[in-house]
């Protein structure tokens, strides 16, 4: 996040993912798309994130992409379908559609995974904090992003005692099945507590006052964060009129 | 009783919504530890909106897709069956259906049935029939048998969802019971599940 990238401000990189995003979704064809696979991975290898971001891209959306492939292209039966064994065939029609979905899927999920890899979580609260957003949803996301680790933690820590009490958590599916609730239970009703100490403790420290508040933690916009604002409209209407004509 | 969005999301329901949400998070790394054949995944958005409403579990299944979306976006568009799961389940809390065995068996099956439809709706038309998961073998299979994609997809998340509905339901249910009444009073809907006699 310490790169030229990472340092922009966040309605400007938004702005960026938006207007590839039109590009990919409005552009006919498959090649742009895949290209923007590349264009993605640039941007990540500038970012420095070139590493997360393939871990991340292979990880999920690749798995799917085959399916869709597989499912669209081999079992599907398509008019034009020839068959090779059994009921796996292949069409022509399939690979097209499959084409163009996966481009699509391809080029919008790449810039999202590397919108959110060189995006830190607190600078998008601190942006939509700033553009009106009400003070509840960014303190919902950010207060979502910070307890999912804490309860992960939590429920290692939980099973290891359970563990230690000898509760089975291996053998047959009923055995494993019936181990589920007493590994939860603790701690929902262990987070159901914190849940009102934190109210108390947000209460005291007036988060349901109406008045103005200010922040310790401050980003500002550059100026090559206004020349790519500017930069973006200028693509997205030039785009426009290219496909009108 | 007044009731309304704003009145449901009070301070408390807001707080929850990140609990249910990792709460989803962490059943689901519990199931892949016990190695359960089914992923129990949807129990944080059941218990967030039985006990704080239909609108407070919309978000929560809202915000649980988003925040997943993070690291695979396309949990992003399959953001519409949880958001589906919790109104519907929600607003079954609301008309005290699951106070009843009766009332818990129809509930389960129109859940099954309503994020079937969702799911099966998003995942022919933005990603070919293909949700990423084991259902993808299902949904093959009945491919292979000649059927259309549409009728494929909608069967094989019917089949799957319904074991999926009952372990989730069964165990946000028995956690619900097992959350103590001075929490419940509390929450706008918290009142179905109050264990002591002559409070309702």
């Amino acid at each position: 996040m310490n790169s030229a990238i990472g340092k922009l401000y966040p309605s400007t990189k938004f702005a960026v993912l938006l207007l590839l995003v039109i590009l990919s979704v409005f552009t006919p064809g498959y090649m742009l798309q895949y290209l923007m696979f590349l264009v993605v991975l640039l941007f990540s290898l500038c970012a420095g994130t070139a590493r997360q971001f393939l871990g991340t891209f292979f990880k999920s959306i690749f798995i799917i992409i085959i399916f869709i492939f597989a499912i669209q292209v081999f079992i599907i039966s398509n008019e034009d379908a020839q068959p090779i064994w059994a009921f796996i065939h292949f069409s022509q029609t399939g690979l097209n559609d499959s084409l163009s979905m996966t481009s699509k899927i391809v080029a919008i999920s790449s810039l999202v995974i590397c919108f959110f890899q060189v995006t830190d979580i607190k600078d998008i609260t601190f942006a939509l904090e700033k553009s009106g957003t009400p003070r509840k949803v960014t303190f919902l996301i950010s207060s979502t992003i910070q307890l999912i680790p804490q309860m992960s933690a939590l429920s290692k820590t939980i099973t290891d005692a359970q563990k230690s009490r000898g509760i089975e958590t291996e053998g047959s599916l009923l055995i494993r099945a019936k181990a589920f609730v007493p590994m939860l239970g603790p701690l929902v009703l262990s987070s159901i507590q914190q849940t009102e100490e934190r109210m108390l403790a947000l209460e005291s420290r007036a988060f349901s006052s109406k008045a103005k508040k200010t922040s310790i933690y401050e980003i500002r916009k550059k100026p090559a964060d206004y020349v790519l604002d500017i930069l973006c409209v200028a693509g997205l209407i030039a785009y426009i009129a290219w496909r009108v004509m | 009783m007044k009731r309304g969005i704003k009145y449901d999301f009070s301070l408390l329901a807001l707080l929850l919504i990140p609990v249910g949400v990792s709460l989803s998070v962490v059943g689901y790394q519990l199931s892949t530890i016990l190695k359960l054949p089914v992923f129990v995944d949807q129990i944080g958005i059941m218990l967030v909106s039985m006990i704080a409403g239909p609108w407070v579990g919309l978000v929560a299944g809202m915000l649980g897709n988003v925040v997943n979306g993070m690291l695979n976006p396309v949990s992003f568009g399959f953001a519409f069956v949880s958001m589906a799961l919790g109104l519907v389940c929600g607003f079954m809390s609301r008309w005290r259906w699951f106070t009843n065995i009766f009332g818990i068996v129809i509930g389960c099956a129109i859940i099954n049935v309503v994020t079937a439809m969702v799911s099966g709706v998003v995942s022919t038309f933005m990603f070919g029939g293909v949700t990423g998961s084991g259902t993808d073998l299902v949904t093959a299979a009945f491919l292979a048998t000649g059927q259309a994609l549409w009728t494929s997809v909608l069967s094989a998340n019917l089949l799957t969802g319904t074991f999926n509905t009952i372990i989730n339901f069964a165990v946000s249910y028995i956690i619900v019971k097992r959350i103590p009444d001075r929490f419940l009073v509390k929450l706008n809907y918290g009142m179905p599940y109050i264990k002591k006699k002559g409070v309702r």
